[in-house]
């Protein structure tokens, strides 16, 4: 499976209680959306699964790894089976795009010959060939977003965790983002989109989890338009 | 680690020493000064060492035997007084071992030197004294603890018979006053000066992983383990640290011979503490093994310590 809590509750050191008592299974290969406003739990969600932090109570399940048991030495092997795509692209500003995707592949020891022939392969399928060297100052959100999106594939993750990736670029660009996102998913690959865009969601439809105030107040199968 | 993932973590520390090259001047001046005071104040405690210890090994007392008369004037010492004095310097504690000199014996002797230094007529003058030598007899001394030297000097000149002792006890003792406090101040300021180094390396680190808190950001979110995004903050602070630790070997080398050659100049001073004094030739390997791994230790634990603090993601 890819993902499963079981009675999940997180509460912050300061008595907030962001996620109460949540149950989700996402399997392998499915499409979900979450979406809720500000506040709702949906960031507190993702680092969950990413383990930043941990459950307070209840069960974690992420790509077969328990992350209520889960080591700190085994964190970076938990993340390096999940592709993650932020709001803020988080991208190297003095790295062109070449290297802020092959900086991933470095960091998780794979051999030169494997990035140079990876990163073109990655970028390509992103439609960025012309834009290789550009540095990111140089690039439009919605092709920030696509490098950041080829930098979360790069090691062909299970997982691929968005948060908010439509959120800073303009709306006729973000049907291509979650167009390339459906691209990903159809080569089996789990996605978990979270937004609070509920056009997009309309728009593309498919497995929609909805959060507030913590619970899971929604989870079902929609068509989209 | 492959050995690639080496050669370029290797060079991005390489390239973080110049991305935050004004923190890390600064740092490597501290170092560099670091190193040098402590440096020094060990040069200056390795020589004043060597040179009580071979003020040690002239640790001899002589004790010229006699008395004087109402004018002033010798009357050497008898036999029986010799022979008492003997027995008494031998009961005396700190007291390795006692050699006659008789003065025939220094008459000899001094005739010698006058002859190496090149005087002329000496054998006219001195076969014209030599039957009324005015010279005592004497006892050379050898002391065990030249700490105890006043001591020793001040019991036998409290013996009967003694016409005049000589050591070179004023100067031993101030060097041995001299040795505790170097002593001291080497290793405050060994602890201080480390301190401080590590202080500032630390806050360099801190700057630089700031400015690189996205790269560390993405690298734990894709995986990378913490010693992955440890080693090019620790090449960095090992560079600026050995790079203290090469030019403070550079400055010491040049500043210690200049020192020793202005030294060697006053031929009063070089007289006494001449065979004291350490070449630099003789200490420049592990003055240099030393000041390098200080550089290295400081420059990457600062860094270390400092990157640790922030990989809490």
């Amino acid at each position: 499976m890819s993902v499963e809590l079981k009675n999940v509750s997180v509460t912050y050191p300061n008595g907030y209680e962001a996620l109460h008592k949540v149950n989700l299974f996402v399997p392998d290969g499915e499409f979900a959306f979450i979406v809720g406003a500000s506040g709702a739990g949906k960031s507190t969600l993702i680092k969950l699964l990413l383990r930043e932090i941990s459950a307070t109570t209840g069960a974690v399940n992420v790509n077969d790894f328990d992350l209520v048991k889960i080591r700190k030495s085994k964190v970076p092997k938990l993340r390096r089976s999940i592709g993650t795509v932020f709001q803020d692209f988080r991208l190297i500003p003095t790295m062109d795009v070449f290297d802020n995707i092959a900086f991933v592949l470095r960091c998780i020891d794979k051999p030169r010959s494997y990035i140079n022939s990876r990163v073109p392969y990655l970028v390509n399928l992103v439609n960025l060939n012309h834009r290789m060297h550009s540095m990111p100052n140089e690039l439009s959100g919605g092709e920030q977003q696509r490098v950041a999106l080829a930098r979360a594939l790069a090691n062909d993750p299970k997982l691929l965790i968005a948060d908010e990736p439509t959120g800073n670029i303009d709306p006729e660009l973000s049907y291509e983002i979650i167009d390339l996102l459906k691209g990903v998913n159809d080569c089996g690959t789990t996605v978990i989109m979270v937004t609070h865009e509920h056009d997009l969601v309309q728009h593309f439809g498919g497995r929609v989890i909805s959060i507030s105030e913590g619970q899971i107040v929604f989870d079902e199968q929609m068509s989209g338009r | 680690m492959k050995i690639g993932s080496v050669n370029y973590l290797i060079n991005e520390g390489l390239e973080n020493v110049w991305r935050n090259k004004i923190m890390a001047f600064a740092s490597y001046c501290v170092l560099l000064v670091s190193i040098l005071l402590v440096g020094f104040s060990f040069l200056f405690a390795l020589n004043i060492n060597g040179i009580i210890g071979d003020i040690e090994g002239k640790n001899e007392v002589l004790v010229y035997l006699g008395d004087t008369d109402t004018g002033g004037e010798l009357i050497p010492a008898d036999y029986a007084s010799i022979a008492i004095i003997e027995s008494q310097l031998l009961d005396m504690d700190n007291i390795e071992s006692i050699t006659f000199y008789s003065k025939e014996q220094g008459f000899l002797d001094i005739k010698k030197q006058m002859q190496e230094n090149g005087e002329t007529n000496v054998d006219a003058i001195f076969a014209e004294i030599e039957k009324q030598n005015p010279l005592p007899d004497a006892y050379r001394v050898k002391v065990k603890d030249v700490n105890k030297m006043g001591e020793v000097v001040k019991n036998i000149s409290n013996l009967s018979h003694i016409y005049r002792v000589n050591s070179p006890n004023t100067f031993a003792n101030v060097l041995v006053e001299l040795r505790k406090i170097v002593t001291l101040i080497s290793l405050g300021m060994m602890l201080a000066m480390g301190l401080i180094s590590l202080v500032i390396i630390y806050n360099s680190a801190k700057v630089s992983v700031f400015s690189r808190r996205k790269e560390i950001n993405i690298m734990k979110y894709v995986g990378a383990t913490n010693a992955f995004i440890r080693l090019p903050f620790f090449v960095e602070g090992l560079i600026i640290g050995l790079l203290s630790g090469i030019t403070s070997v550079v400055i010491t080398w040049f500043a210690y011979d200049y020192i020793i050659s202005a030294i060697s100049k006053e031929e009063t001073i070089l007289l006494i503490i001449q065979n004291g004094l350490t070449p630099f030739e003789n200490i420049a390997f592990p003055i240099a093994i030393a000041y390098l791994a200080a550089g290295g230790l400081i420059g990457s634990l600062g860094t270390t310590i400092s990157v640790r603090r922030h990989l809490d993601v």
